[in-house]
């Protein structure tokens, strides 16, 4: 057989065809029936839900006033509750304390202020903090914090008042950015802003001998501030504490952003965010950081190679006298000391800047231990004593919650 | 609902076979063959009404199902089949012709199929493997002097 032949045999031979062909195309029209049915039914509808989730999400996280119009529409106000993921924007919507300005100048937006007794907070869109000058509110202000809040979308200025019925306000707020003058007018209604709630507590706290009286708290709808007293015959002085409001869970906690601020002699300010809405909670104090009182001469004793009155978390590792040269290695196992220990010494009084120092740190018993190794020049019969920058610092654990209950 | 039009039911119950010849020259394998002109088939349902000019529904519709014949060929030679599809080649070779078109590459082989044994034209072809037709002619040349050196090798 040649080859056209076989090609001819090849091309007229019944090809052995399955039987499951013959209904091949039933069975796909009624699968493809049945997807479209899947279709209408099941994907349609989780596709629609996904789309209008994920737009509102989006709304009312890049509009917060969108988010905020919505509190009155029934439906749309537990949507946006539950979507803004900004505490700020959720509280203004939950408290309708807030007062909503959306008003652009130039490039810029005031989106909303928020007044309470003791502060009065800008949200800004668009602005640039680096930039930012002759805010004209903060003359009248008594203290004052600009923040970067929302990965960069708002910058919240805080001007804080000792007394806000005492401040006359202006109805505009100017200030200056790239040498380009901005301003916006509003209205304050004082009569709007809500009283800040004073608990007297009066709670001692012994800590490893030392006493803190934790006097009272203040709460405003934007901060809350914790007085604490320490007592005046202390050992170490009160430098941080860890503090956390919390109910069924934790609420807030000052472990990162706020600050303390000291009033008086030996009363601190805590400052955390605010339960001002909420009832029923609780105000832990988990961990206080105490510091020891400055230490100031350190003498070198010759004699003996040694340095008298060290800090008590302070060693020396290494003492070494040549004829010129006084070498003095100190170390410390204190986590939260930084390097610079001495940048001063005194020869026979006279204050000299030291020259010749060499830090760092290495590891002994699983602890980093952070050094300095100090070269001093050397005249025999001359008295030489370090100034010495550093504080021991205590971290003490202790749990004390205070309920609600418990103020006055 | 989306009704499927009986006319394009009943061109689809015409060209099942040739797809089916289509589908298991590139294969090897019935159950492989019947699995792809599945899948077109419900393509084609799909997205029927993207194509412009029903003239072309054949063509198109090969279109697809070489494409597909090609996706799974990858995914199995990914998981290594390959050595079992050999052994089926084999069972079902009978006339010499036929035992060297088996082994010819899978892209030559369909040339030889589409053209030879489907009478369809290089334009067609070029516009079902998506190849302009100086490359599907000169794969067809290439395709016939592989198939003639195989004979001359059975021959002898």
């Amino acid at each position: 057989m040649n080859r056209l032949e076989e090609l001819k045999q090849l091309k007229n031979q019944k090809t052995d065809l399955p039987d499951s062909l013959d209904q091949i195309i039933n069975q796909q029209v009624h699968h493809y029936y049945q997807y479209q049915k899947r279709k209408k039914y099941i994907y349609y509808p989780i596709i629609s839900l996904c789309t209008i989730v994920f737009t509102c999400l989006l709304t009312f996280n890049l509009f917060p006033h969108i988010a905020y119009a919505c509190k009155d529409i029934p439906m749309l106000e537990n949507v946006a509750k539950t979507l803004c993921f900004n505490q700020t924007v959720r509280d203004c919507i939950d408290n309708d304390y807030a007062i909503y300005v959306h008003q652009t100048d130039k490039d810029m937006t005031l989106e909303y202020i928020i007044v309470d007794e003791t502060q009065i907070t800008f949200y800004l869109k668009n602005c640039q903090l680096n930039d930012l000058k002759n805010i004209s509110f903060l003359k009248q202000a008594d203290d004052y914090s600009t923040v970067v809040i929302d990965n960069d979308s708002y910058v919240k200025i805080q001007c804080m008042y000792n007394d806000i019925n005492q401040v006359e306000f202006q109805e505009n707020l100017t200030f200056t950015v790239n040498q380009q003058h901005y301003q916006f007018s509003f209205k304050i209604d004082k009569n709007k802003i809500k009283k800040t709630k004073v608990m007297t507590i009066n709670q001692t706290i012994m800590i490893h001998n030392q006493k803190l009286t934790v006097q009272k708290i203040e709460v405003s709808p934007t901060v809350t501030k914790v007085y604490i007293q320490a007592d005046p015959n202390n050992t170490l002085l009160l430098e941080k504490a860890h503090i956390s409001i919390q109910k069924d869970q934790q609420l807030y906690t000052n472990d990162t952003g706020l600050y303390a601020q000291q009033i008086k002699d030996n009363v601190t300010v805590f400052m955390i965010e605010s339960p001002y809405f909420k009832d029923d909670y609780t105000l832990s104090f988990h961990r206080f950081f105490f510091v020891s009182p400055q230490y100031d001469h350190c003498p070198i004793d010759i004699e003996n190679k040694t340095v008298t009155h060290l800090p008590n978390q302070m060693q020396i590792d290494d003492f070494d006298i040549t004829d010129n040269k006084i070498k003095i290695t100190l170390s410390t196992e204190n986590p939260y000391s930084s390097y610079a220990f001495v940048e001063k010494y005194r020869d026979n009084q006279q204050e000299v800047d030291l020259k010749e120092a060499e830090f760092g740190s290495y590891e002994k018993n699983g602890k980093m231990i952070n050094y300095q190794m100090i070269e001093i020049p050397y005249q025999k019969g001359h008295h030489y004593e370090l100034d010495i920058d550093y504080q021991d610092v205590y971290s003490l654990y202790d749990s004390v919650d205070i309920h609600q209950e418990d103020f006055k | 609902m989306k009704k499927i039009p009986n006319t394009l039911i009943q061109q689809l119950e015409d060209m099942k076979q040739a797809l089916y010849i289509t589908s298991y020259a590139l294969m090897q394998n019935e159950n492989d063959a019947l699995e792809m002109v599945s899948q077109t088939i419900f393509i084609v349902l799909k997205k029927y009404k993207q194509l412009k000019n029903p003239q072309y529904l054949k063509t198109w519709t090969t279109r697809i199902l070489i494409n597909e014949c090609y996706k799974e060929l990858k995914k199995q030679k990914r998981m290594n089949i390959q050595e079992d599809i050999e052994i089926s080649v084999e069972d079902i070779s009978h006339l010499p012709l036929k035992e060297a078109i088996s082994t010819l590459p899978a892209e030559l082989r369909i040339l030889i199929e589409l053209k030879y044994f489907q009478d369809y034209t290089f334009k067609e072809i070029s516009y079902m493997l998506d190849k302009p037709i100086t490359t599907i002619s000169s794969q067809l040349k290439k395709a016939l002097h592989l198939l003639k050196i195989e004979l001359e090798v059975h021959d002898e």
